[in-house]
């Protein structure tokens, strides 16, 4: 079985936040037939979270801290890899 | 399996947390106010179990509730869920149960209770004390008793029996001048009825003053307002009917023909002399104050000219419109000498704030001089690099002068998302506006909720309590002093278990 590093481990993984801008989602099940349009967004409101089908509700994005960690991996060259995480 | 990539929460500062939590002794920046010896309670929501439907309303959300309890400048703090039937349900079946916003018809057959609506109740819009208790309050159920030390469930709350209406408005007023509890219930005896009872509960807990009115049409009657002499109570653009349940739609929605109602009876009558006076199209969702002035009714309020809330579609099918959602700071003058059915409206000042503004609550029906709300002030800083680009974020709480129509603010930080605030006077004798702002705001680069108090005379921060992890957003929120609720001083259960001698 071979080593797994550090980066290999953090290429591999991704975790339970998503990558921003955050993407328009349709979504598919017993309500899609109810909507009367085919826009659908995550949009926060007055800080209450909910799926937009107006298109006009504001729109949350999370930092760049808050990305994938996929997604910060690609960000980085390999010497910017390497120098932050030395322990890898 | 919980899988909340299908709906509910956003992700980032707003992915599901799932967690209760206690936090002892929380660190302080700044210098407490020895002065401050009670609670604040934030009731908002999180969800258990991700909706159903895309379309919900985020007022589906389950209830939760949270404290910073003050002592001796020392701060704990606790969060629970609110344990209504929905929540154990949904818990017991180990899935979401319940279907769209205030619609049974929606709901599993196994809970959907057409006749006891109130059962399907999250109970995640606002804390009130009263008579030494402590609530948990949603508009479509009576009142959650909560416990003000541990803030477990203790269960809904009917007065001993006095308290008829199947339903509770999240925003009773307490007379400053009485101590009673002004309080109603809205589609009082079921689904889309069009009665409103109101009910005046003493200092002690009792119900000693009753009356039922018919509203002009069925609609959110979130918030109503006092003197001392009347009751108002507004009602304005959002429409529902059994019908639209039936068709599988939210509760609500807007329809911008309608006009707005404002009923405004006596306190001490049976309803009979209720008159409604009507406007144009407009959005009341929340009051600020009201008194009388002579013959006159002054009622201030921030006021829409269109539906706030963007979950929550029109009749019409036209789409939501963020301009009209805007609020401004409204004077409406109502005069019960005259025979006409109409008011006088008055913008104070066009600058667009937060409608969930508060006073100094010793003044509330009385005149007063001050409003304290929330702004997004585009003047000020924004780290789109730390916070995430492109959000929207109320920064600042101000102090408007209604005297003199001047504007005091304070900024809160460069990468936070202010919540409702509470006014705390500095001893019960103190003028009015003399005292602390105190509220949380969500910071998006530290992921974290920070609660701040603010001066309310100078509008400058005296201390900052930093907790470490973000803790659900609010809807509504209140300081409540350890006079006014039975506060321990103890922060955790005692300890049981064995020592070494």
């Amino acid at each position: 079985m071979s080593k797994l590093s550090r980066r290999q481990f953090l290429g591999g993984v991704s975790v339970a936040v998503v990558i921003a801008p955050l993407p328009a989602v349709t979504l598919a099940g017993p309500s899609a037939s109810f909507s009367p349009v085919h826009y659908a967004a995550r949009a926060v409101h007055q800080q209450l979270s909910f799926i937009d089908l107006s298109g006009h509700a504001g729109r949350y994005t999370a930092p760049a801290g808050n990305h994938s960690t996929r997604a910060y991996r690609a960000g980085l060259s390999e010497e910017e890899f390497l120098r932050k995480h030395w322990f890898s | 399996m919980v899988d909340f990539t299908k709906g509910g929460p956003a992700s980032g500062y707003f992915a599901p947390l799932r967690y209760e939590a206690d936090v002892y002794d929380c660190e302080v920046e700044g210098v407490i106010p020895r002065e401050l010896d009670g609670a604040f309670y934030r009731v908002g929501g999180e969800y258990f179990y991700p909706p159903i439907r895309e379309d919900d309303s985020p007022f589906s959300i389950d209830g939760f509730i949270s404290s910073f309890r003050f002592k001796n400048g020392i701060v704990d703090f606790k969060a629970r869920w609110i344990k209504t039937p929905r929540f154990l349900n949904n818990l017991a079946a180990r899935k979401q149960l319940y279907g769209v916003y205030r619609n049974p018809f929606t709901h599993d057959p196994s809970v959907q209770h057409l006749d006891k609506p109130y059962l399907g109740t999250v109970m995640n819009t606002a804390p009130i004390a009263h008579h030494g208790k402590l609530y948990a309050l949603k508009e479509d159920a009576q009142p959650f008793e909560m416990d003000p030390n541990t803030l477990e469930t203790l269960g809904p709350w009917n007065f001993n029996g006095a308290y008829k209406a199947q339903t509770f408005s999240a925003h009773p007023k307490v007379d400053p001048v009485t101590g009673d509890m002004i309080c109603y219930g809205y589609e009082a005896t079921g689904l889309c009825t069009d009665d409103l009872w109101i009910y005046t509960v003493s200092p002690k807990g009792k119900v000693k003053h009753e009356i039922r009115i018919k509203v002009p049409y069925v609609s959110t009657l979130h918030d109503m307002v006092l003197t001392q002499k009347y009751l108002i109570f507004p009602v304005y653009g959002y429409v529902t009917s059994i019908e639209r349940l039936k068709a599988g739609h939210l509760h609500w929605a807007w329809d911008q023909t309608k006009p707005t109602y404002w009923g405004i009876l006596r306190r001490d009558g049976d309803g009979k002399d209720v008159r409604w006076f009507k406007g144009p199209t407009s959005s009341v969702m929340h009051t600020i104050n009201a008194y009388d002035e002579g013959d006159k009714v002054i009622v201030d309020a921030p006021i829409s000219d269109g539906n706030p809330f963007p979950f929550f579609p029109s009749v019409d099918g036209s789409p939501w419109s963020p301009k009209l959602a805007q609020h401004t700071l409204r004077r409406l003058t109502f005069d019960m000498s005259s025979k006409a059915d109409t008011y006088q409206e008055k913008i104070l000042d066009p600058q667009d704030v937060v409608d969930l503004a508060r006073v100094d609550d010793r003044f509330l029906s009385l005149p007063y001089k001050y409003v304290y709300s929330m702004m997004a002030d585009p003047t000020k800083p924004y780290d789109a690099a730390r916070a995430g680009a492109n959000n929207r974020v109320v920064n600042t709480y101000f102090r408007y002068d209604l005297s003199n129509g001047q504007w005091l603010k304070y900024f809160v930080g460069d990468v936070h998302n202010l919540q409702e605030l509470s006014f705390i006077p500095r001893s019960a004798t103190a003028p009015e506006g003399d005292g602390w702002l105190i509220g949380t705001a969500s910071n998006y680069a530290e992921m974290r909720t920070e609660l701040v108090i603010v001066d309310a005379l100078t509008m400058q921060e005296q201390a900052r309590v930093i907790l470490p992890f973000r803790m659900t957003p609010q809807v509504h929120a209140r300081w409540y002093s350890a006079q006014e609720l039975p506060l321990t001083d103890k922060p955790m259960p005692p300890y049981k278990g064995r020592v070494q001698s």
